[in-house]
């Protein structure tokens, strides 16, 4: 508080400068600064005194440094930068507190005192003793001149930030992603090793020998001793070969991180120059494993040495865990990336193994062949011993089959040849025209066999052409074969001609075409184009790449157009070179006849199924076996199983997928055996339509391929067949596994049930869902678990336990996630909000899988489902709590408090009802809340378990059982058996012991909240008392209408205040005060002012001369400064108002007419502003007849961005606007139409005075049309003269009745002889009305019925009534005693 | 002006009949409300007086009520409050006749 009012402060040094209620303010206070350098603080100098007080005031880190000692003076903020180990330090030189660092800040210190100029360090290096250890520490700081009294530098203010946290965490940064550079770099390096790696980690460490003043990388060898691999900050790094035992120790842990003393001999080797604060030798170095991946072996230990300049704190130690985390991630990617150079170059070496390989045994395979071959040929044309029929067809599988086995081999060799280089073409000149003629023509019938046409155009070339003519032969052959193979309807055309100095040949077909994804991979060697349509699946996949290698080797180009089911086009180009001499021209090339040609091979495609074995009559099986359908298209092989199977069961065949697709679905065979690689559709797709279709879905699938090996076994069965058979097999093999498959079928029907009693055993519930979440099987656990049963299966979405949207669209929500991650195939596990059958809710843990049906192929999904409610409900008991605490913070009165709470507990639980009874003190019946609300009687149920509940201990829970066996909980509201709460549960399930705890938690929760709220109760209601006592008088003289309304709620009392003082009969003394502030502290100095103010008027002082004597008893009362008060006396007799303001804003006096006038010559300054002995002016102004006063407080005219002029205005206009009416009108009408959009923000006190208007004067013909003009003159003058409206109407009658009197007994004139006279006046309060005739006055008579009731109506209405009765008439006078 | 001070209606269809009044009953105009309330008293053994938005009315309107209710049985509805409350029990014609509440 600072006197405004002028003069001199009386002297400094009365004041304390140790403002505030601080640690430091207490201390300095408490200090003894006599015995100190700087003296008694009686002596201290101004400027001093002025820093202290902002030092301590503020709440940012401050010191100052006073005087050549540089003596500190500091402030809470700044002690945790002094330390504990220094603190407290007041009073004492700097110098002797900050001996580590004085040599830096004393010279800055220094250097500010003498110049005077200001200093800024950022980031500043300040070694610091704090906490028993010399810190490496960073600030950001000023120092900055006080200037003392003689305007020399007197001390020194610094304001300071301590910033070693950023500093170090950045410098952290950097070395880490120095760190994860130099590692990443050294990892990705070809032919790296861990020991690189390692050394590439430490060098870069070396960078931040601040922090990790020395470190090494121990590799783990095969006994696990540490040898250390790299090292840095050592001056002689052979020390760490003798290792300490905890690092062995440390190692075997595998710890994430281990400290340990550094040795003595470590620590002697350590390099100077680490750490800027110093050279003493690091005590901790910490210890961490370097590991293969998340989990792996730890390989190395990093060590690394702590600088003794840093406590090992959180940052430090999850600095050194990311060192060792980076460390371990480049390691580990060297690691895998040894390995994978190591796994290139093994697949390097078995490529060319494999080469190597091809090329021996196909050479081998030779021989053997031969002989197989020959020996058959020999017996299919003995014509001497010929063979019989049947003899001789087996003879020619085998001839056949050896053939073209013998060509696959060559096939092999040559390109295992070409491959190691080894082929080189015999080149020799050739009539290629007729050459390549004669190999068409030798296709011919293979193409006619097809239903194909051929076209030849073979015009040229005329001269002879240079090439190996076995080669040509074998790229004229396999392009014909493929054009065979894969063109089943059309022509296949083949075009020989010469181009310049090239040959062309070309082949041309109408068949299926080759997917253009494929073309670039077609010439690529064991390449098989997919999907396409061809007469056999048969083939190797070298076909073309060998035509390609042998016309690379003929430097010739091969190419290739195609287009999907249009056809396709090979072209060779040779080189013509033009003739050089006369070299003899082979004209022929001959074919050799022991190579089975590709001729015949093509010819087999097409032979029919009628060509093929059919087994002996009397080798058919009884008409009870078993049904078996082959599917293969090679004719020999379906043959030889037909063959094979035929003795024992029946046999039905089909040469492709989709001939078999219908022979199953017509025979329903017992077991299917199918080839893989067929055309039309193959193996898999036969299978998969097989399982599709519901006829055909059990039917066990055998696989027969020629694809050998594991991985084929597994795509087989992975598809859902049930065994594979891989070629070659023998007839016995083949039996067994037929035979045991049909075993298998027929027992799996048993199987079956073993199957489901399995499942049905399980502890979890368990389901099983197709691919679009219809549950299709469940376990019993699962329909204890949801209360719904399989004889309710299938359960498609949504299921009915699964919540409806409707209803709880949030448990719904939750349910449809799962259901999309259902859907995605994305499995998992996931928690979701279920409805029991019986409606309760229930939480389960469901887990899903994704599997594929064995018989169908079709995604299912498998799934458990564990039952978690009560853990559920656990986690959701703290949530509810806290929801319940933040929904009864918002309430503040315990009605309202307990209205919430009973809502609340109903959600919580789904209660059926709830109820609380709160007793008052003494026998008063119990206040009872009920939810939901009800005007019913209270529950019986809940009424008992009251009962029962209030006589028990705080927070303990009953149980008791309600109507209809639901469980009724309930507990005590305090600890005075008076109150408590009850409550009963929706459900008929048992209370659980979760439920009754958490009611147990949250009723206590609600008793301490309504102790609390009580408690607030009672402040309320005394500030309210209070604010009634002081605020003004209740009971108002006529003519006055006040409001008021406080900013601060609820608080209902603030610095605003009106009074009205009867003085005397016709004086009244009125005053309206502004404290400054609000709430009870201002309420206090108002209640005062007005006291004061009260007696100083009834006392008889003037206006003027009591503001003057309040400035005295003002300048007493604290914060009583500035206050404002207009004080005035109305003097209704002589209808003048006579002021004085001490600061108040003017009230506003507006005439009948509507003219207005501020009272504003009677201005001053507010309370205890206005000098000692100065006095205030005062001044009168008359009050107009009817005129009304508004006196206020700036409450009612402030508002944001405008004048207060603009305020009064606005109040004087809506003052003349509401003149006319009642008093209490007008201050209805200004408050409502004064008020800032968003209401008021100051208290607001107002008061409104009507002055009496003139007096009502009427004088008409005594006739019956004038009653009704006198009631509507009398209505229009009396709200003017603040008569209200009930007084009113019984005014009007009152003057009616005796008005009606004068009427009916005017005399047989009717009246018009007679005159009626009425006025009204008011004096003091009081209005009288008087009724006078001219005529005769009859009266009272006792008639019951008749006249005469006028007189004692009168006496009802008004307070007095006097008649009185002279020749000349009658006159009645009505009194009336008015208030406010 | 004057003229427009009552507006006096009956409701003879009604059982008991129905005299609704509205405006001021004073001398100038006691005969009007006087016949209509003989009107509907005409043969009715009881007949209802609503009274509910009468502004005005004085011890004229009473003793036209007070005739009224010696010939028949009349139920009156008016205020109970203010000085029609007072002009009926003042005049003791709450006595005579069964007054109900406006309200």
């Amino acid at each position: 508080m600072t006197n405004t009012s002028g003069g001199h402060l009386a002297g400094a040094s009365a004041v304390s400068p140790f403002v505030g209620h601080g640690e430091m303010a207490d201390r300095m206070t408490a200090f003894d600064w006599s015995t100190s350098l700087l003296g008694p603080v009686e002596g201290w100098p101004q400027s001093l005194r002025t820093a202290v007080g902002i030092c301590l005031s503020s709440r940012y880190p401050m010191v100052i440094w006073w005087g050549p000692e540089l003596v500190l003076l500091y402030n809470d903020a700044w002690v945790p930068i002094l330390g504990p180990e220094k603190h407290p330090a007041l009073g004492r030189p700097g110098a002797t507190v900050w001996p580590e660092m004085w040599h830096i800040i004393g010279a800055q210190l220094h250097s500010v005192l003498e110049t005077g100029e200001a200093t800024f360090s950022n980031d500043q290096l300040l070694p610091a003793m704090r906490f028993g250890y010399l810190e490496e520490a960073y600030f950001t700081y000023s120092y900055s001149a006080i200037r003392d009294e003689s305007g020399c530098a007197g001390g020194v203010f610094t304001a300071v930030t301590e910033t070693t946290d950023r500093v170090l965490s950045e410098r952290y940064l950097r070395t880490l992603r120095a760190l994860g550079d130099a590692t990443s770099l050294a990892a990705a390096d070809s032919g790296t090793t861990v020991e690189n790696v390692c050394g590439a980690a430490v060098q870069s460490l070396a960078g931040d020998r601040d922090d990790i003043p020395f470190a090494a990388i121990f590799r783990i060898d095969h006994t696990g001793a540490p040898v250390p691999i790299a090292s840095m900050g050592l001056a002689d790094p052979s020390v760490l070969g003798t290792t300490p035992v905890s690092l062995w120790e440390a190692a075997r842990a595998g710890d994430a991180m281990t400290l340990l003393d550094v040795p003595p001999a470590w620590a002697a080797a350590v390099q100077p120059g680490a750490n800027k604060v110093g050279d003493a030798p690091p005590t901790t170095a910490a210890i961490m494993p370097v590991q293969l991946g998340d989990d792996g072996d730890v390989v190395a230990m990093l060590l690394a040495a702590v600088t003794p300049y840093r406590s090992l704190g959180e940052e430090f130690r999850g600095f050194l865990d990311l060192a060792a985390a980076q460390i371990s991630r480049a390691v580990s990617d060297a690691v895998a990336h040894q390995a994978q150079s190591r796994r290139l170059a093994a697949l390097a070496e078995l490529d060319k193994a494999k080469s190597e390989f091809f090329a021996n045994i196909s050479h081998e395979f030779r021989t053997p062949l031969t002989l197989i071959a020959g020996p058959a040929e020999d017996s299919v044309n003995d014509a001497r011993e010929p063979l019989g029929p049947t003899q001789r067809q087996r003879l020619d599988v085998i001839r056949r089959n050896t053939g073209r086995l013998r060509r696959l081999v060559d096939d092999l060799l040559d390109f295992a040849t070409i491959e190691a280089g080894g082929m080189k073409p015999h080149r020799e000149l050739v009539d290629l025209a007729a050459a390549t003629h004669e190999l068409v023509a030798s296709f011919e019938p293979a193409v006619t066999r097809a239903g194909l046409r051929l076209h030849c155009d073979i015009s040229s070339p005329h001269r002879p052409v240079l090439v190996d003519v076995r080669m040509w032969e074998k790229i004229v052959l396999n392009l014909l074969s493929n054009a065979v193979k894969y063109t089943l309807h059309g022509h296949i055309a083949v075009h020989l001609s010469e181009r310049g100095d090239r040959v062309r040949l070309s082949v041309s077909d109408t068949g299926s075409g080759i997917p253009e994804s494929e073309i670039p991979h077609l010439f690529e060697r064991f390449h098989r184009v997919r999907g396409t349509v061809g007469r056999s699946h048969e083939g190797t996949g070298i076909g073309l790449a060998l035509v390609a290698e042998l016309v690379r080797l003929h430097d010739g180009t091969i190419e290739v157009r195609s287009q999907e089911n249009v056809g396709s086009t090979f072209t060779i180009e040779l080189p013509y070179p033009a003739a050089t001499d006369d070299s003899p021209v082979l004209a022929r090339p001959g074919r050799l006849a022991d190579v089975y040609s590709p001729v015949d091979e093509a010819l087999q495609w097409s032979r029919p199924e009628a060509d093929t074995f059919h087994p002996a009559p009397d080798a058919r099986p009884d008409p009870e076996a078993a049904c078996v359908l082959v599917v293969e298209d090679n004719a020999d092989m379906r043959g030889f199983i037909t063959n094979v199977l035929a003795p024992h069961w029946k046999v039905i065949q089909a040469t492709d997928g989709r001939a078999a697709l219908e022979l199953a679905r017509e025979h329903r065979p017992d077991l299917i055996l199918t080839d893989i690689m067929m055309p039309h559709l193959d193996g898999l797709g036969l299978l998969a339509a097989l399982r599709s279709d519901p006829r055909t879905a059990s039917t066990p699938v055998m696989f027969l391929s020629a694809r050998a090996g594991e991985d084929a076994a597994v795509t087989g069965l992975d598809a859902g067949a049930d065994d594979y058979l891989p070629k070659p097999f023998s007839t016995v093999e083949l039996l067994a596994r037929v035979r045991s498959n049909l075993e298998l079928a027929r027992h799996r029907n048993r199987e079956s049930k073993f199957r489901t009693a399995l499942i049905d055993s399980m502890q979890e519930g368990f389901f099983l869902a197709d691919e679009v979440g219809t549950v299709v099987e469940a376990n019993d656990a699962f329909w204890a678990l949801t209360g719904y049963d399989a004889a309710g299966l299938p359960y498609p979405w949504p299921h009915p336990w699964v919540p409806a949207r409707s209803e709880d669209s949030e448990a719904w929500a939750l349910n449809q996630q799962g259901y999309e991650r259902f859907l995605n195939g994305d499995g998992g596990s996931f928690t979701v909000p279920l409805t029991h059958r019986d409606g309760h809710r229930i939480w389960a843990a469901c887990s899903l899988a994704n599997v594929t049906d064995p018989h169908t192929g079709r995604r299912l999904f498998v799934g458990t489902a564990r039952d978690v409610t009560a853990d559920r409900l656990a986690s959701q008991r703290d949530a509810t709590l806290s929801g319940f605490a933040t929904a009864l913070a918002a309430e503040h009165s315990a009605n309202a408090l307990i209205k919430t709470a009973v809502e609340q507990l109903a959600g919580v639980f789904d209660a059926d009802a709830v109820l609380v009874s709160l007793r008052g003190p003494g026998s008063s019946p119990p206040v009872l809340t009920a939810w939901p609300q009800s005007t019913a009687n209270p529950d019986q149920d809940l009424n008992v378990a009251i009962d029962t509940a209030r006589h028990r201990p705080v927070a303990s829970v009953t149980t008791l059982a309600g109507t209809d066996g639901r469980a009724v909980l309930a507990a005590p509201l305090d600890g005075t058996a008076t109150s408590a709460i009850a409550m009963r549960l929706r459900r008929t399930t048992p209370v659980s012991s979760e439920d009754s705890e958490l009611f147990g938690l949250l009723t206590s929760h609600l008793a301490s909240s309504l102790t609390t709220a009580r408690e607030y109760e009672q402040a309320r209601a005394v500030a309210l008392t209070l604010q009634h006592a002081i605020l003004g008088p209740t009971a108002l003289p006529h003519g006055f209408a006040v409001r008021y309304t406080p900013a601060e709620e609820p608080l209902e009392v603030g610095g605003d205040w009106y009074d009205v003082i009867a003085l005397s009969d016709d004086r009244i003394g009125v005053v309206v005060g502004d404290c400054v502030g609000r709430g009870l502290a201002a309420a206090a100095v108002m209640g005062q002012l007005r006291s004061a103010t009260r007696a100083l008027l009834l006392r008889g002082s003037e206006p003027a001369e009591a503001l003057n004597e309040l400035d005295l008893f003002a300048r007493a009362v604290p914060d009583a400064l500035c206050t404002t008060v207009f004080c005035a006396v109305i003097d209704s007799r002589a209808s003048a108002i006579t002021y004085s303001s001490a600061g108040h804003p003017p009230p506003v006096l507006a005439d009948a007419k509507g003219h207005a006038t501020f009272l504003q010559q009677a201005q001053s300054l507010p309370m205890a502003a206005w000098p000692r002995r100065g006095r205030r002016p005062q001044a009168t102004l008359a009050l107009p007849p009817g005129a009304t006063l508004l006196l206020y407080t700036d409450g009612l005219i402030e508002r944001r961005r405008e004048s207060l002029a603009d305020g009064m205005s606005r109040a004087s206009a809506a003052l003349v606007r509401h003149r006319n009416l009642h008093p209490q009108e007008v201050a209805d009408g200004l408050m409502a139409d004064l008020a800032p959009p968003n209401g008021y923000e100051d208290d607001v006190a107002l008061l409104v005075y009507r002055h009496p208007p003139p007096p009502l004067e009427i004088r008409l013909p005594a006739v019956p049309a004038n009653l009704r003009v006198i009631r509507e003159r009398m209505r229009a003058w009396m709200p003017a003269a603040a008569i209200d409206a009930a007084t009113l109407e019984d005014l009007l009658l009152a003057v009616g009745e005796a008005a009606a009197n004068a009427v009916e007994h005017a005399g047989p004139n009717g009246g018009r002889d007679v005159d009626l006279e009425v006025t009204a006046r008011i004096e003091q309060s009081t209005l009288t009305t008087v009724v006078a005739d001219s005529g005769r006055w009859r009266p009272p008579q006792p008639s019951p019925h008749n006249r005469g009731r006028g007189i004692p109506l009168m006496q009802a209405l008004a307070d007095r009534v006097t008649i009185v009765t002279t020749d000349t008439g009658t006159s009645v006078e009505l009194c009336k005693e008015l208030r406010a | 002006m004057t003229e427009a001070q009552l507006d006096v209606t009956v409701d003879k269809a009604r059982r008991p009949p129905l005299v609704t009044v509205v405006g001021e009953i004073d001398l100038a105009n006691v005969e009007e409300f006087r016949s209509s309330l003989t009107d509907a008293a005409d043969g009715a053994p009881a007949i209802t007086v609503d009274l509910s938005r009468v502004s005005y009315c004085d011890s004229a309107a009473v003793r036209a009520l007070y005739a009224t209710a010696a010939a028949t049985v009349v139920t009156l509805i008016a205020p109970t409050t203010g000085p029609m409350q007072a002009l009926l029990s003042v005049t003791g014609l709450d006595q005579v006749v069964t007054v109900r509440s406006a309200r």
